[in-house]
């Protein structure tokens, strides 16, 4: 009888061992291919981006957990090589796979106990959902078909409010629970994920379809999110005649776009200490966030030769995705100690039982199991790679004609970083003329 | 115990590894499949259902026939998407021309995108078809009426996003291409109640 409790502890500590090394392991590939990813697209390489991606995909390297990522960044590594048929098709995937997670998988979450958050289905934020219908919106300004851009511009519409609606309701929440008033629970300290860009973009296009009532809407919406990034962190105030014509759409044809920057990258930091009274080794991996400050201070665009007009800051993104990852940063710690913490004590309360049967197969349950918590641990380092650090927009009005516009991207020592050059037909009538540009430093 | 809680853990891990495999099974044209809660082939054939009588048995063809000896031409325009999804409306539009045309109380004409094909046909037969065979150049028949129309619709989310509303509603209008007047104006109207569930196995 005690033979078969020694055999049953030992084959059931394997077991766990090798669900913990394949699991470990996988997660490690995926980071691999993202730092891959990272490296071609930072070279404008977006072909090589792309077949690198799809060779992933085919590779299996992003599972059906990762579903949502792998489309974020296809949609976005294709929207920037010009393929926009393909990219809405992969945004599409994106924002379904994103509705499905709403529906949380109970297995899943079962082996993100036993393993780590990695097992968990990327469910995107709130602000890349956002980001999906703004570059659909855009692409299909590109594929001149401004029906199924406005569709967009009403979902991006309907998310952002829908988003100002839950972060009031949390808020008010908070602040009726907040019986002690031990702090000022404002609405606009919490709403970190309206976005300004998306709000902007749905004005342009209602302005431009005739829709005046909801364009003045979506103004007073991007006016309120302006607000709120200056609230939420360091945004530089628009001066006081920028983009007031939106509500005024025969005063210009062109929406001018530009990307500059990068999104912060998580880093792992793994965390490890040996409890001698209590012989017990823990690990544990958490994310650290590592901003990537955009070499870009201002863009300005190049009319033929002399005609210059700027492009203003409308969003910076990068701040966004730290704010949002600040909020859960509590939660993702507790969540990486308290499993830890269990997975020590189940490895500490099997092999002392083993032990003191066999000493020698006690001691290699216990190396098994230290091995086995070593790869186990490890850090969520997912998200959004491929989506640029800062947004900046204008409107333009251009006679009817061919113009040369040359897109100039400047250094904070005014010295030109970057500069790309556009060729645009703009015609006679109400069209709307796209320009989008992206220096991803 | 123990060896319930390694059976658990086995099984736990067994249903997280599973997968349906894809299954297909060729299903009724007729069925109702609401998988996504999206606008799908069933409020389509709604639209169909309730637009076409509708617009076949009202006043506007009978005070036609009553002045005409022919049958009204008509010619089915856009019909505007100002929802938030991507519709496609030729699914009812196309219907709407399909038993118009077989109802033998209404003539079709080519629409405007279909017409741009045909004239260039009609063009490229001027120079490269038989003289017998070669059809004329203006003959074609202009349109009594025009249809357009437009769908719109209203979603409401609840704030834990596990309840969702939508009401679609589509209009049509028939509008007398001489003198503007409307003569017939169709609407359907269809609310969708979307359930979501917080978890799954």
């Amino acid at each position: 009888m005690r033979t078969f409790k020694t055999k049953y502890h030992l084959s059931a500590l394997l077991a766990v061992f090798i669900i913990w090394t394949t699991g470990g392991c996988a997660s490690y590939n995926l980071d691999r291919a993202q730092h891959q990813l990272r490296t071609n697209y930072s070279s404008a390489n977006y072909q090589s981006a792309a077949e690198h991606l799809e060779k992933m995909e085919s590779n299996e390297v992003y599972k059906t957990k990762d579903a949502v990522l792998l489309h974020l960044e296809k949609g976005l590594v294709y929207h920037f090589s010009g393929n926009y048929m393909e990219s809405n098709q992969s945004f599409e995937t994106a924002e379904l796979e994103i509705d499905a997670n709403f529906t949380k998988s109970l297995s899943r979450g079962f082996k993100s106990v036993l393993l780590n958050d990695n097992a968990l289905a990327y469910d995107g934020e709130d602000y890349e959902d956002v980001y999906i219908n703004l570059f659909r919106a855009l692409n299909y300004i590109h594929l001149d078909n401004y029906d199924a851009a406005l569709v967009e511009g009403r979902k991006l519409a309907f998310k952002l409010e829908n988003i100002e609606i839950r972060n009031r309701g949390l808020a008010e929440t908070i602040s009726r629970d907040d019986s002690l008033n031990t702090v000022n629970w404002q609405t606009g300290d919490h709403v970190v994920e309206n976005s300004a860009m998306g709000h902007f973009l749905s004005a342009v296009l209602f302005a431009k379809t005739g829709r005046q009532d909801n364009a003045r809407i979506e103004i007073e919406r991007m006016n309120r999110a302006f607000s709120d990034q200056i609230k939420a962190f360091d945004f530089t105030p628009l001066p006081p005649q920028a983009l007031t014509q939106i509500n005024e759409p025969q005063s210009y044809n062109v929406l001018i776009t530009g990307f500059s920057g990068r999104s912060p990258v998580k880093n792992q930091n793994d965390v490890r200490f040996f409890m001698d009274e209590m012989d017990t080794y823990l690990k544990f991996s958490v994310p650290s966030l590592q901003m990537y400050p955009s070499s870009v201070n201002y863009i300005e665009t190049v009319v033929g030769d002399s005609i210059s007009y700027p492009l203003y800051l409308i969003e910076e993104m990068d701040q966004v995705a730290r704010d949002v990852y600040k909020v859960k940063e509590p939660m993702i710690y507790a969540r990486a100690l308290t499993r830890s913490a269990a997975k020590a004590a189940g490895v500490n309360k099997i092999s002392n039982e083993i032990s003191e049967k066999n000493e020698n197969l006690g001691f290699i349950a216990k190396l098994l199991g230290i091995i086995g918590q070593e790869v186990s641990e490890k850090a969520d380092l997912r998200s959004w790679q491929t989506l640029p650090g800062k947004a900046y927009g204008n409107l333009i009005r251009l006679p009817p004609g061919t113009h040369t516009i040359r897109m100039n991207y400047y250094s904070h020592n005014h010295n030109i970083l970057y500069s790309e050059d556009h060729t645009i037909e703009v015609f006679e009538g109400n069209d709307l003329a796209l320009i989008e540009t992206l220096y991803w430093y | 115990m123990k060896k319930l809680t390694l059976i658990l853990l086995v099984g736990m891990f067994a249903l997280a590894g599973c997968r349906p495999s894809q299954n297909i099974t060729r299903i009724d044209d007729g069925t109702q499949t609401d998988l996504s809660g999206k606008w799908n082939d069933t409020d389509a054939k709604l639209v169909a259902e309730e637009m076409i009588p509708n617009a076949l048995n009202n006043a506007w063809l009978e005070n036609f026939n009553r002045a005409h000896d022919k049958p009204p031409v008509v010619i089915v325009g856009r019909v505007r998407n100002e929802s938030m999804e991507h519709i496609d409306t030729e699914v009812f539009t196309k219907e709407m021309e399909r038993i118009f045309v077989n109802s033998g109380e209404i003539s079709v004409v080519a629409s405007q995108d279909e017409r741009v094909d045909i004239r260039d046909e009609r063009l490229d037969q001027q120079e490269w078809s038989s003289p017998e065979t070669t059809k004329r150049l203006a003959q074609e028949l202009g349109a009594d009426y025009m249809m357009i129309g437009n769908i719109n619709s209203i979603v409401d989310e609840a704030v834990d996003q596990r309840t969702l509303t939508v009401f679609y509603t589509v209009n049509l209008e028939l509008i007398n291409v001489e003198t503007n007047q409307k003569v017939w104006i169709g609407n359907k109207r269809i609310k969708k109640l979307i359930e979501r569930r917080n978890y799954r196995g």
